[in-house]
């Protein structure tokens, strides 16, 4: 490698250090200044808590294993949603692209849907399916479904014209369309609605455990705010970002890897 | 030579919400076994829908064509190569065995030998990705050739290459099909190209488009594309169809 090359690499090393540096430096000021204010009472540590307090009540939550409970509550039910929205997302897609008067038909069915705010359906899914966890997991599924359907469609129709055009001269059956074109050239749209829907699926899941359950991460920030412990609601919301932060990640890696391949 | 396709009076409408667009207006031609025909037209004349009707992936309003063989197998070359990124140059090359469900071994064994005809063998296992613009055109053609196809449309096969691969690449694709006796309709419009490639030249006139004028290509000397330019008639056919299809610049 030549010199000024080495020059940029190093130039750019030093870049990336830099602003990792920052961002550590960024959440540690962040957590002593909230700790020294709150020690100091000129921020009311009853209602703003402080990084102590809530490392404390996630170290008792640790101990008593509710913490490992509650992250498997909302896990379970993230993986659930997730697998099915994904699942069902890809085959309803499939059954739109092979049915093109069918979805005009429900297009603006879809739209409507998509843009109604799902959290005013939650009281009617708890009557319909049970104070359950039934009811979370179609909750998450109202938010992600449509989402995911409405991607992978899109990646669907906009395949490339002149290869769709090249399997018609072949002959090629809509089967072997689907195999051999729409699926393979679509990969990176439905890799990139996996995360997507992974987030729809987590807002979904939340929502769903505030509105019923007896566990999770959404349960924990509800009861934390009946109760007025914010130093608890504080501990789920910052177990939901690191979880978030996790499965999001987690994501990333399998489209990196996916992506990879031809 | 013998008759393999008999068009007689073709003609195509486009029926849009708004109107109806006449494109082909009456159409009739007769191509001969073994021969490379070439329609030249002005952009946008209706050259590209008729190969469109012929192999089949579109219908013509009005009018028939015939081959003088049952079920014959068509190939058809598309402007762009097409080739699909995910699948390595053997697979692209295999695709329409694959779809035909005619991946025998002997067939396999048929484009692996093209393959390594056209120097091409080397890059089995490659991803066009890795290939220039003329080896794709190749193995466009290769993926075509492997149906072993009586008849060849080839719909402006050079045109998203830049000027010296098109020479070079037609040249090669030339070499191809007269090696192979394969009967070819080639859609171009480049003039020159269709002179030093064709057996004979079918003019279109502009939209809708109908058959202007036919030239029988008699040049001394007859040999591969790149040679024919430099024959003495070419300029003079050249300057009859440049005349003929009446381009305004």
């Amino acid at each position: 490698m030549s010199e000024e090359a080495l020059k940029i690499l190093k130039k750019k090393k030093k870049q990336k250090r830099i602003i990792f540096a920052s961002q550590i430096a960024i959440v540690v000021i962040f957590l002593l200044a909230w700790e020294v204010l709150a020690s100091k009472k000129i921020l009311n540590p009853f209602i703003f808590s402080s990084p102590s307090r809530i490392w404390n009540t996630l170290w008792n939550l640790f101990q008593s294993g509710e913490l490992i409970k509650h992250i498997g509550t909302t896990l379970y039910e993230v993986i659930l949603a997730f697998s099915i929205g994904i699942s069902a997302g890809f085959v309803i897609a499939i059954l739109l692209y092979e049915l093109p008067t069918f979805a005009k038909i429900i297009d603006p069915f879809l739209t409507m849907i998509n843009s109604l705010p799902k959290v005013a359906l939650g009281p009617i899914i708890i009557i319909w399916t049970g104070a359950n966890t039934k009811s979370i997991i179609v909750m998450a599924l109202l938010i992600n479904l449509i989402v995911s359907i409405m991607n992978i469609y899109n990646g669907f129709i906009g395949v490339d014209e002149v290869k769709l055009k090249l399997l018609r001269t072949l002959g090629a059956s809509k089967s072997q369309v689907l195999r051999f074109l729409i699926i393979p050239e679509s990969k990176r749209t439905i890799i990139s609605s996996l995360k997507i829907n992974i987030s729809m699926t987590l807002i979904g899941v939340i929502m769903g455990e505030f509105l019923v359950s007896k566990s999770g991460i959404g349960y924990l920030i509800i009861y934390g705010t009946q109760v007025f412990n914010l130093t608890l609601v504080m501990s789920g919301i910052i177990i939901l970002i690191v979880l978030s932060f996790l499965i999001y990640e987690f994501i990333s890696l399998i489209e990196k890897k996916l992506s990879n391949q031809r | 030579m013998s008759k393999l396709l008999d068009i007689k009076h073709i003609s195509k409408n486009y029926i849009t919400e708004s109107e109806s667009i006449e494109a082909i207006r009456d159409i009739t031609l007769e191509i001969e076994k073994g021969s490379i025909t070439t329609i030249v037209g002005s952009s946008g004349c209706g050259k590209s829908s008729l190969l469109s009707i012929l192999s089949g992936i579109d219908h013509a309003t009005s009018g028939e064509f015939k081959f003088s063989k049952k079920d014959p197998v068509i190939g058809y070359m598309l402007q762009s190569d097409a080739l699909f990124p995910w699948l390595t140059i053997y697979e692209n090359a295999i695709l329409g065995l694959k779809i035909k469900k005619k991946d025998t071994f002997e067939n396999l064994e048929y484009v692996k030998r093209l393959l390594d005809t056209y120097k091409l063998s080397e890059f089995n296992d490659k991803y066009p990705s890795d290939l220039s613009g003329g080896m794709k055109q190749r193995v466009a053609l290769i993926r075509t050739l492997a149906l072993k196809p009586d008849i060849l449309l080839l719909d402006e096969p050079f045109s998203a290459l830049d000027y010296q691969s098109r020479l070079a690449v037609s040249d090669d694709v030339y070499r191809i099909i007269r090696k192979e006796g394969i009967t070819t309709i080639m859609v171009s419009h480049d003039i020159a190209e269709a002179i030093s490639m064709s057996d004979r030249v079918v003019v279109l006139s502009k939209r809708p488009c109908h058959v202007k004028k036919i030239y029988t290509i008699l040049l001394s000397n007859k040999s591969t594309p790149i040679e024919n330019r430099k024959a003495k008639e070419f300029s003079i056919y050249y300057n009859k169809i440049w005349k003929d299809l009446d381009i305004n610049v």
